[in-house]
């Protein structure tokens, strides 16, 4: 399901189209806060009502795109957000890729998506997937090392290099670092 | 020229995993998740609020023995701050501890029109999750000092201007019960709050509060 189809649907305020996003997309989010909440599943479930309620609460502000994207990033700042108010911090490794002055305005920033898929193929499957369980998950390293029978240091040289290929992907493809 | 800061994570935002992620082996009940959100998104007036239950780290537990209220009878304890409740049914006294306002601010604040829950030790921005029906949980890690085996669960609910909180705790396989609430400008109101009500029902549907007749109480609340 696209957002082509179902953004405007929702911004009308079409419940049925609340449903379908539901039915398409209620296992993705309940999936990702599960990963990141370890599995308590009474707060992924608590949390995943939140996200569709929080969608349908601004469906007004909502963009047509990529939705799955979307609702996994809510789901993820939900997540984080409920992890901080438990004092529960998110340990992630070098997470600031650049700080400074912007020469560019925000909208003239290159199709940032696509350059991050780009920089993510480029990893090894492993590299990758360490990736993920880190930044998009946040995974603590020691974690994610343990769980993919990883050395610890190789872990944290493998993610300097993803931070490399990512900060160099995202300069070529035009995005201003 | 404007500052920026990129972070990874947050670049991660525009991110879909559809090659780690656990989507298939997840159990999830996407039904009853799904009528619950269409339940909330449909009532009216209102954007939905959720009762949540959260772990934090502090206990703020006043404990006692509470049975159904058919009225709450107020006395002010012989250390000049604290009330004791008590609460007569059908010939059985049952002793309910009121905590001083002072010791309020160790489980929720009111500043500058805001609530905040400060249990934790931390201060949570809690106004907009609660109302007058509306109550937020807490369940406390810390067991009270002078108590073994606890659970203890905060329920919070009002208005900045008319707020309290009620502590439930287990201890020695029984339930009890102690409550504060503040109020700009007198009150004398004895009844339970709506909040305090849903709270209580909230933790029963949850299988919490076992033991405690919670029927009882509503009976005799004044609030029916």
């Amino acid at each position: 399901m696209g957002g082509r189809e179902i953004v405007p649907r929702l911004k009308r305020g079409d419940i049925k189209a609340l449903e379908q996003l539901m039915d398409s997309y209620g296992r993705y989010v309940y999936s990702v806060l599960a990963r990141i909440l370890r599995g308590r599943s009474c707060d992924c479930e608590e949390l995943t009502q939140d996200v569709f309620v929080a969608v349908w609460n601004n469906r007004s502000e909502l963009r047509e795109g990529n939705l799955k994207a979307y609702l996994g990033a809510i789901a993820r700042n939900r997540a984080f957000n409920f992890l901080r108010s438990a004092k529960e911090e998110l340990p992630l490794e070098e997470d600031l890729l650049f700080s400074g002055e912007d020469p560019m305005e925000a909208a003239e920033q290159a199709d940032t998506a696509a350059l991050l898929n780009e920089a993510l193929q480029q990893l090894e499957p492993k590299q990758r997937e360490l990736f993920v369980r880190h930044y998009y998950y946040g995974e603590t390293v020691k974690e994610a090392a343990e769980e993919m029978k990883l050395n610890f240091s190789t872990a944290k040289t493998w993610l300097s290099r993803g931070r490399e290929k990512l900060k160099e992907t995202l300069e070529k493809g035009g995005y201003s670092l | 020229m404007e500052s920026k800061t990129v972070k990874i994570s947050e670049l991660l935002d525009d991110y879909t995993d559809n090659e780690f992620c656990i989507e298939g082996e997840t159990e999830v009940q996407n039904e009853e998740i799904k009528d619950i959100v269409l339940k909330n998104v449909k009532k009216r007036g209102k954007p939905a609020k959720k009762i949540i239950i959260a772990a934090v780290a502090a206990a703020a537990a006043l404990t006692a023995v509470m049975g159904a209220a058919a009225q709450r009878i107020i006395f002010t304890g012989l250390d000049g701050t604290d009330h004791g409740y008590y609460i007569d049914v059908n010939g059985n006294e049952y002793k309910y501890h009121h905590s001083s306002n002072t010791n309020m601010e160790a489980v929720v604040l009111e500043e500058n029109g805001r609530l905040y829950l400060t249990a934790d030790g931390g201060k949570t921005d809690i106004t907009d999750l609660i109302d007058e029906e509306t109550p937020y949980i807490y369940k406390c890690h810390d067991q009270p000092a002078d108590v073994d085996n606890a659970e203890n669960y905060i329920v919070i609910g009002g208005t900045p201007n008319e707020y309290g909180y009620d502590s439930y705790t287990l201890f020695d396989g029984e339930w009890g019960m102690s409550y504060a609430v503040r109020t700009i400008g007198p009150n004398d109101r004895l009844e339970m709050y709506d909040w305090e009500i849903n709270g209580m029902k909230q933790l029963q549907s949850e299988g919490r509060l076992v033991g405690l007749d919670i029927e009882q109480i509503m009976e005799f609340s004044v609030n029916r």
